[in-house]
């Protein structure tokens, strides 16, 4: 009997026949010239500040108003916030598409320069990584169907509510496990958009967010959704950067130029729709 | 565009201190064994029914793929074509996500997780078994026939046994792949041993319980990659 391919032989060498060996190079050849093709693509785009030093910025853009993609580029109100502070610092952002939850271990371990991604500054997270001064002013809240009967987190009781893993909102939906106003499932998501789509399907019963974003979700849900409850957390977003990193310094240059000369209010018309109230301090 | 290389060693982030403390912390393996242990047994059970469901289903369709007749095998053919061709993660957000707009609710995440599973673990459970039914020589069945059993007697009682025993493994490499491809339903937030682990990391701010849930894929897996590899040895033995 001949033997198969890759069959031991009988010294106990592996043998592997000629032509599958060739097929092998040439496939790895063809792997490698296809990466190295989409290393030199990636790098050379995505350049819109015209600063002289490209940051890595981490981001998890699949949450709007505050970043998500349109037509293959990363938009929203961080975005254009965080390409401001880099044409005035000096630096062109280079956004890369992450989990939430994988942000602060990426910048506690060098894997990216920065990140912008709608993160509440809170001691807990600033033992681990730096924040920059506050862009903006957040508040928690109740996301429901509108005719689920629920009028605030007291209504709860057994409901399975939805947060995203990571989020300020999982914090929030923990402390009211704690206190018994949720005796049902807390249910973790990679993005908000999951926990969105589980929403609109009844697979669960509520979602505890940043209040800006489900907003955004409840104006383009034709009434469907509502949030019954602000939950005031005196919240506010910071840029955050792996500890003691040089960037610190130059972002709250630049954003304190951003607050003041009107810039800040002109983004946040743009993507929230209303002026904001106060400039966060 | 000069080439860049990718990689860059930069010896100022050379940290093993903080290595050590973000993916080897002690105290929080303790004080978060239990529950990883609690997720680790959702994992099992999902991974066993599974298998156990897959093979049924494979079976039938492997059976299904080798008849003659077309209006069998075509279907049986694009069925396994289909979930072995798209990844497994768009198959589970298909099933949990899409289903309830065709007026199906999957309540149990459980469930959800075990259906996608099982589906696409039966597309490769299939193909295993084809092969193993068609690696017995022909003669089996002619024979079989010969005596006067029926094509189905003679599958039933003859050629099936004999694959079975082929086929096992390959079955235990598929179920090692099954058993890690389990952690892919954490999307759909299942409390596996992957998405417990990184509830936990996300509440701690440590890595550390990835490390552990590694380690549990790692003991259930390990044995059962020496065992097919044992078997496959001793089944060559015997056959050369």
């Amino acid at each position: 009997m001949e033997d198969a391919p890759g069959t031991i032989g009988e010294d106990g060498a592996l043998k592997i026949p000629r032509n599958i060996l060739r097929a092998a190079l040439v496939f790895a050849a063809l792997a490698f010239t296809v990466a190295f093709a989409a290393a030199c693509g990636s790098g050379g785009g995505g350049g819109q500040g015209g600063g002289d030093e490209d940051i890595t910025v981490a981001s998890d853009i699949a949450y709007p108003p505050f970043e998500f993609e349109k037509d293959g580029e990363p938009v929203g109100f961080d975005i254009d916030l965080m390409n401001e502070i880099g044409k005035r610092a000096g630096f062109t952002p280079e956004y890369q598409n992450v989990t939430f939850d994988g942000i602060i271990g990426g910048l506690t371990n060098n894997q990216y320069d920065a990140s912008i991604s709608s993160m509440t500054i809170t001691p807990e997270r600033a033992k681990r990584i730096d924040f920059s001064d506050p862009y903006f002013d957040a508040d928690q809240s109740l996301l429901v169907q509108s005719d689920s009967g629920i009028g605030s987190v007291d209504d709860l009781g057994d409901a399975t509510v939805g947060v995203q893993l990571g989020t300020t909102g999982e914090i929030k939906a923990k402390e009211f496990e704690e206190q018994g106003k949720i005796s049902g499932e807390v249910r973790t998501f990679d993005t908000i958009e999951d926990a969105f789509a589980a929403l609109n399907n009844g697979q669960i019963d509520a979602i505890i967010n940043d209040l800006p974003v489900s907003q955004d979700e409840v104006n383009g849900s034709d009434g469907s959704l509502e949030i019954p409850q602000v939950i005031p957390t005196g919240e506010q977003y910071g840029i955050s950067f792996p500890k003691d990193s040089d960037l610190v310094g130059p972002v709250n240059k630049a954003l304190a130029e951003i607050k003041e000369d009107g810039t800040y209010a002109k983004i946040y018309k743009k993507w929230i729709g209303r002026a904001p109230e106060e400039i966060p301090q | 565009m000069p080439f860049e290389w990718p990689v860059e060693f930069d010896p100022s982030l050379f940290n093993p201190g903080r290595l050590r403390e973000q993916f080897l912390d002690l105290g929080v393996i303790s004080e978060n064994f239990d529950t990883l242990l609690q997720a680790l047994l959702v994992t099992v059970s999902l991974a066993l029914l599974a298998e156990a469901l897959g093979i049924v289903f494979g079976l039938a369709l492997a059976l299904l793929k080798i008849s003659r007749s077309r209006i069998l095998n075509a279907p049986a053919q694009l069925y396994i074509d289909v979930f072995r061709g798209t990844p497994l993660l768009v198959q589970i957000i298909f099933i949990y996500f899409a289903t309830p707009n065709v007026g199906l609710r999957i309540e149990s995440l459980f469930f959800a997780g075990l259906v996608a599973l099982t589906l696409n673990a039966a597309a490769y459970v299939a193909e295993i078994f084809r092969s193993g039914i068609q690696s017995i020589d022909r003669g089996q069945m002619e024979a079989g026939r010969a005596s006067g059993l029926t094509y189905a007697q003679t599958m039933r009682f003859i050629i099936v046994p004999q694959a079975f025993r082929r086929v096992i493994p390959p079955l235990t490499n598929e179920f090692v792949m099954l058993i890690k491809d389990t952690s892919i339903v954490s999307v759909i937030g299942l409390e596996e041993l992957l998405r417990s682990a990184r509830v936990i990391q996300s509440a701690t701010a440590n890595s550390t319980p990835l490390l552990v849930a590694a380690l549990f894929y790692l003991a259930i897996c390990l044995p059962l990659i020496y065992l097919a590899n044992g078997l496959e040895r001793r089944l060559n033995r015997r056959t050369a």
